[in-house]
């Protein structure tokens, strides 16, 4: 074949642009650390990686919701806990005083239920976050007021509140005034309130019916059942969550992994690609000057 | 001082000799200086022709020309024939057809893919999500902030948090959008300046014709003209398609592949630009300035722009739209004013006054949605058996029950507005004018939608979310919303607020909603595809590029080898012409002084 001059220019111009280009993608990704550094680089690698972060920004988003609803569900919890020893206190003091002769002591146990009463209400009333926690939906009104003779009223509704905790998966995170207090949305259900206003006044009653106070016993055990009951629908709940959330870690942990497998450069082959590339480059620069410091028939004619 | 004498008298004759060359043919001594003397000349043509060649060695689209030597025509004498000596007839350029016209097919090829593959390497930069920082992660963003109000849907935290993700998606959107409309005007530049760059290029072939047509027959080559006129071909294939073939007198025609005419000998057809319907440049004949030829251009660079403005940018603007109509759960919106003839079950419409601002909406099928903006609606039942009579009088019935209108249905199907009430002033100035009556059918659900089925802080239904569209470069948090961050309808009930979060849920849940292609893909699989497919598109268009530009480069090799200047052959042939001269030379000072020696005698 014959060459000529030009020829050899051309050979060596697109060898070192070709060169050229590829260490410049080399070093590319060692700056960046990810191999995917514009859509055609790898385009479907592209939409991979896009779903991959939207997942993990998904993942962390239900975390969120999770974390935030557990805290709720604790929170609850202590409330129930508390509601369940005050119901117990009225417990005892059934126990102990439906035979009590002495007014005295009645009224200073009818003293004591009022004081349960206030604790239960303020309980009822409790705000989490800003907002009633067992108002049902009306989370910006007072649940329970009581008049003068401690009659309570609930305002709330039976609003359930849900919280998303994956694609599809919602879980409900409150309790109402009317499954927990009042009774009224529970199969025999019993208001707490009535019960506990029924033994201050079978306490304060004159003439004293012991009957009417240890005929309260049912009720207020039925109200101790209804908490019960409410407290392990929480448990439940707050055992799904972790449940959710465990799980979530671990995917996490894996779609971390995949975008990372897909994504990012490894660096040490990232490094012998770039030094390939560059003895590549060096090489045809070695060439190119060998070429044309060549010594041509011109140097050799006189 | 007597060789110069000798030399002068030769000159002087020089005319002679010339003239009787071929008939004179004449042998003995003077024959024997005339051989010398066309030897001298054809070497020193030799010279010549590699001279021009070594100057051209980088010279682009140069060819190398090569000296035909010829011996002269003998003489037959008594002792036979006896040779005359050399001749350099014309030189010729070394030049392969075949391969400059496969260049020129190839130089289509890789004009289109460069166009193209520039131009697709801008618009990858608008969809750029390598970053963790597009339109996906904004997007992503904005479905938390519903789950984040799920968490709290009376928080004014989160509401306002919504609002704000909320914007930065309507104007990352629009801003994505508009920045795909600046490179199609950059392509309109380029074609613009690319036919110029044709006409001008069309011109100079159509002068090089001419400069071939005069100077070419016999033995003639327009060697150089030729070499030009090759390159312009070439420069032209890059831009656009175009076919030639050369006639006899030398001079070639240009044709685009459609069969039209570009150049034609010494004469031109120019191109032009208009601008079309869409507001872009549009390649026609200057002779035919309305009508385009866009779609028979069928290489190029024109080729390469063309569709990469035209198809591929527009596609993309169309996905976008596709997608921010299915996040918004868009109705398409007619106006069919005055009359209910046109309406059957299944559709909504509106009857909206610039001055009152009321709605009349139809709800679909009996579901009970009422979509109302402001709450300040009538909602109308319609049934998909109801006939255009049953749709507009129980409408006018909706309508009358509003007591500030006026309504009669006409013609069984056609519904009069009277009396129209600007809140509660009787305006009665206003009759029925400035009432349109607006059909809206519903595209499924979408943030819109939904968002209309809920109820916001204060228990009234729920606005439109987003408003506007990409294409009117005004999409955007609905100036309601926007304004006040307790219009967001996070309540399924309207009792249930401020506590409820069905609808905030339901809105939430969009996200994994297989909504776009006909319910075959959500949200952000749609635009991830959509990032995957203008990657797919530039490494296309690059691997394109590189085959066609290794072909090019190819074949520009074998061009070069074959037309290539080669220095070390031009100094063999330098040496060789060189030797050759100075043998003449010595064969005329030989001759010399055989004549001396001749003279001498006497």
């Amino acid at each position: 074949m014959r060459v000529s001059n030009r020829q050899m220019v051309n050979i060596v111009k697109s060898d070192l642009f070709r060169n050229a280009e590829q260490l410049l993608k080399a070093e590319e990704r060692i700056a960046t650390r990810k191999l995917i550094n514009r859509p055609s680089d790898d385009p479907i690698g592209m939409g991979k990686v896009l779903d991959y972060r939207k997942t993990i920004s998904s993942i962390d988003q239900y975390n969120n919701n999770i974390v935030s609803a557990k805290s709720r569900t604790e929170f609850t919890d202590t409330l129930l806990e508390n509601l369940h020893d005050l119901l117990g206190q009225a417990k005892q003091i059934v126990a102990e005083h439906s035979n009590e002769l002495d007014p005295e002591l009645r009224q200073g146990a009818a003293q004591q239920v009022e004081g349960i009463y206030d604790q239960v209400l303020a309980i009822a009333n409790t705000k989490y976050d800003g907002n009633y926690l067992f108002a049902g939906h009306q989370t910006d009104t007072q649940p329970f007021t009581n008049d003068a003779d401690y009659n309570a009223t609930y305002h709330g509704d039976s609003g359930k509140i849900n919280i998303i905790v994956g694609e599809g998966a919602q879980v409900r995170i409150n309790l109402t005034g009317d499954e927990v207090f009042t009774g009224a949305a529970v199969a025999s259900g019993t208001n707490v309130f009535d019960d506990l206003k029924a033994l201050k006044d079978a306490l304060e009653a004159v003439p004293f019916d012991p009957s009417a106070v240890s005929s309260l016993t049912d009720n207020l055990e039925k109200g101790v059942n209804q908490v019960e009951s409410a407290a392990v629908r929480q448990s439940i709940t707050y055992k799904r969550l972790e449940t959710t959330e465990n799980h979530w870690d671990k995917f996490k942990t894996s779609i971390v992994d995949m975008l990372s497998k897909i994504e990012d450069a490894d660096l040490a082959t990232a490094i012998v690609e770039l030094q390939a590339q560059e003895t590549a480059y060096e090489s045809s620069l070695a060439t190119a000057s060998k070429m044309f410091d060549k010594k041509s028939l011109i140097d050799f004619l006189g | 001082m007597q060789r110069r004498d000798w030399a002068d008298k030769r000159r002087l004759r020089k005319g002679a000799f010339f003239k009787g060359l071929e008939e004179l043919s004449m042998s003995g001594i003077y024959g024997v200086l005339q051989t010398g003397m066309r030897s001298l000349l054809a070497q020193q043509r030799g010279i010549e022709v590699t001279g021009h060649n070594i100057a051209n060695v980088n010279t682009p689209g140069y060819s190398r020309q090569t000296i035909n030597l010829e011996t002269t025509t003998p003489v037959l004498t008594s002792q036979g024939m006896i040779g005359t000596g050399v001749t350099a007839r014309e030189s010729q350029r070394v030049y392969d057809q075949f391969v400059g016209v496969q260049i020129a097919n190839e130089n289509e090829e890789l004009g289109r893919w460069d166009a193209q593959k520039t131009a697709l390497e801008r618009v990858e930069i608008v969809f750029d999500e390598s970053s963790d920082s597009g339109l996906s992660k904004t997007m992503g963003e904005f479905w938390n902030a519903w789950q984040d109000l799920v968490n709290n849907p009376s928080g004014n935290v989160e509401r306002v948090a919504l609002l704000s993700k909320s914007e930065t998606l309507a104007f990352e959107f629009q801003n994505t959008y508009n920045s795909l409309t600046p490179l199609q005007d950059d392509l309109d530049i380029s074609i613009a300046a690319t036919v110029d760059e044709i006409t001008l290029k069309a011109a100079e072939i159509a002068t090089l014709n001419q400069k071939i047509i005069e100077s070419e027959g016999g033995d003639v080559h327009a060697n150089d003209f030729r070499d030009a006129r090759d390159l312009a071909v070439k420069d032209l294939s890059l831009m656009i398609d175009v076919t030639t073939y050369e006639e006899s007198s030398g001079s070639i025609n240009v044709t685009l592949r459609d069969g039209s005419s570009l150049v034609r000998g010494a004469n031109t057809s120019e191109l032009s630009t208009m601008v079309n319907d869409s507001g872009h440049k549009d390649v026609v004949w200057a002779s035919d300035p309305t009508v385009s030829i866009n779609s028979t251009i069928s290489g190029g660079k024109l080729k390469g722009w063309i569709e990469v403005r035209d198809v591929i940018i527009p596609e993309y603007k169309k996905n976008m739209e596709d997608l921010v109509n299915g996040i918004k759960g868009v109705e398409s919106t007619e106006v069919v004013t005055g009359a209910a003839s046109a309406l059957s079950g299944g559709e909504y419409f509106t009857i909206s006054s610039p001055t009152t601002g009321y709605y009349v909406w139809y709800t679909k099928d009996g579901t009970g949605t009422d979509p109302a903006p402001g709450g300040t609606g009538i909602k109308v039942e319609i049934l998909a058996t109801d006939t255009a009579a049953q749709v507009a009088s129980k409408t006018a019935a909706a309508i009358a029950n509003v007591a500030d209108f006026d309504v009669s249905v006409t013609g069984g199907a056609t519904i009069a507005i009277a009396n129209v009430v600007a809140g509660d002033v009787t305006d009665s100035a206003d009759n029925d004018t400035g009432f349109t009556i607006a059909k809206r059918i519903d595209g499924g659900d979408g943030v819109n939608s939904l968002h209309r089925n809920g109820f916001d802080l204060n228990g009234v239904s729920g606005g439109d979310f987003f408003s506007g569209t990409l294409a009117g470069n005004n999409f955007e948090v609905d100036a309601a919303i926007a304004a006040d961050v307790n219009k967001i309808a996070a309540s399924g009930t309207a009792a249930g607020a401020p506590g409820d979060n069905a609808n905030a849920i339901a809105i939430a849940e969009l996200q994994n909603a297989l909504t776009m292609k006909s319910n075959t893909t959500t949200f952000d699989d749609y635009y991830n595809s959509m990032v995957s497919s203008v990657g797919n598109e530039v490494q296309h268009a690059g691997m394109s590029y590189d085959h066609h530009a290794a072909m090019v480069s190819h074949l520009e090799n074998y061009r070069e080898s074959i037309s290539g200047v080669s220095l070390d052959e031009e100094m063999v042939n330098l040496i060789q012409f060189q030797l050759g001269y100075d043998a003449a030379a010595k064969l005329i000072s030989t001759t010399d002084e055989m004549l001396q020696t001749l003279m001498n005698m006497v």
